[in-house]
């Protein structure tokens, strides 16, 4: 679902005058909302995202709002409430997608590590060097050591490289959602935007 | 920027509505807050995969957290970027050693060929065998403490031996992946639950049991971890 278009511009202005900064400010919030959903256990956050963006626009033309993503929240709120209380009538369905067919499963997991490989292909190289090196301090005692040599090498701070690396997962994970929407026969994703 | 604790005890379903309103208000205000939040939880991914959460925290994620197909599939793909990452490396180190890898397995095959010729009409079959393992009950195991399964060549059929705690038999008993895929189930009719599960019906992961015994309220639980040992 898309909102308004007078309401949607509407949105736009608020978030910022500058048309370029709005629409990376609108990125953020939407980004926020679909954070938001998916840590409160909504089974659809992006459609629960859109839903809330579209009440949010449809409110600016009706009430004057202070703080944008504040009021977003609390719009979001409302909706998580209603999406609950729709996902709760489906709760025994979601028991039925675990006894799926073996076969079919495995079938599904392949596809799946197929289509992480295509996700990560398709980012650019020294993201996905750092993201595999990220992986690879393992576990042990060296994972701290690993992960602030790692930090050295990219010159970025302890926390500055696990907020890249938390980036860097959430677009592959835009990725392979894009992909399990597409099928088993997708090809590659390329990543928009700058290296993150 | 939002307590660390906090922010796990969020993700785990474990916080007041008021706790998480004001992380959520932090995270709405500030992008690096909901950064932050995002890390955590990748920290909280690993630690469950490296076996580092405790009982409760450790059955929490698996019944709270891991309820939506999107955590789910996010644990899958950290799990499996884990094990990608890991690859490289060691591919690195196998194309490094190949020559001298051929040498060694040239100078195995002619040993095989000398010692078949010894040893004519007896017939050389990999030993099949039978694994068993004790699984305690999740909330009483310590922390790092998964019971492993080394799945080598030559195994055919795990046993496990549950601890029996308050169930009683008959006994019905599921193996599910930890994302929640079925992957075996049976019953087990002695005093103790004890269970046989081909081995090639599993695959190197995590894994839960469940088992309901007669007349229970609810399923006990315990971790399985499987690894293959590379040849």
């Amino acid at each position: 679902m898309k909102p308004q278009p007078s309401g949607f511009d509407r949105l736009l202005a608020r978030l910022d005058p500058d048309p370029g900064c709005a629409a990376s400010e609108f990125a953020r919030l939407r980004r926020t909302l679909v954070k938001f959903f998916d840590w409160r256990g909504a089974f659809a956050p992006e459609d629960a995202a859109d839903e809330t963006l579209e009440r949010l626009a449809g409110k600016l033309e009706e009430v004057e709002v202070v703080d944008v993503p504040a009021f977003a929240h609390g719009i979001a709120r409302l909706v998580l409430h209603e999406v609950q209380r729709g996902e709760s009538r489906h709760a025994t369905l979601d028991g039925v997608e675990l006894v799926a067919p073996e076969k079919e499963e495995t079938a599904a997991a392949d596809g799946r590590l197929q289509h992480l490989r295509h996700c990560l292909e398709g980012l650019p190289r020294e993201s996905r060097d750092l993201l595999l090196a990220y992986y690879a301090t393992g576990d042990g005692a060296g994972k701290i050591e690993g992960r602030q040599r790692l930090a050295r090498k990219w010159s970025l701070s302890p926390n500055a490289l696990r907020s890249r690396v938390q980036r860097l997962r959430d677009r592959v994970e835009d990725c392979l959602r894009s992909k399990d929407a597409e099928g088993p026969e997708g090809g590659r994703h390329v990543f928009p935007g700058r290296l993150t | 920027m939002p307590d660390e604790a906090v922010i796990r005890q969020y993700l785990l379903g474990e916080t007041s509505e008021e706790e998480a309103q004001a992380l959520e208000r932090a995270y709405f205000a500030k992008e690096e807050a909901l950064d932050e939040v995002g890390a955590v939880e990748a920290d909280l991914l690993e630690d469950y995969l490296a076996g580092r959460l405790a009982g409760s925290s450790r059955q929490r994620f698996e019944t709270h957290y891991l309820r939506t197909p999107e955590h789910r599939r996010r644990l899958a793909m950290v799990r499996s970027l884990r094990a990608g990452a890991a690859t490289p490396l060691r591919m690195r180190k196998v194309l490094y050693f190949f020559p001298l890898a051929a040498a060694a397995i040239l100078v195995l095959a002619v040993l095989a060929v000398v010692w078949a010729l010894r040893l004519p009409g007896e017939t050389h079959l990999p030993q099949a065998s039978v694994l068993t393992l004790r699984l305690p009950l999740v909330a009483v195991r310590g922390e790092g403490d998964i019971p492993t399964v080394h799945l080598r060549p030559g195994v055919q059929a795990i046993d496990l031996a549950l601890e029996r705690g308050q169930a009683a038999p008959p006994y019905a008993i599921l193996l599910r992946t930890v994302e929640g895929r079925e992957v075996w189930q049976g019953r087990s009719q002695g005093e103790l639950p004890v269970i046989r599960i081909p081995a090639a019906r599993l695959s190197p992961g995590d894994y839960v049991v469940e088992l309901s015994g007669e007349g229970d309220a609810g399923p006990q639980r315990y971790a399985l971890r499987v690894v293959q040992p590379r040849e």
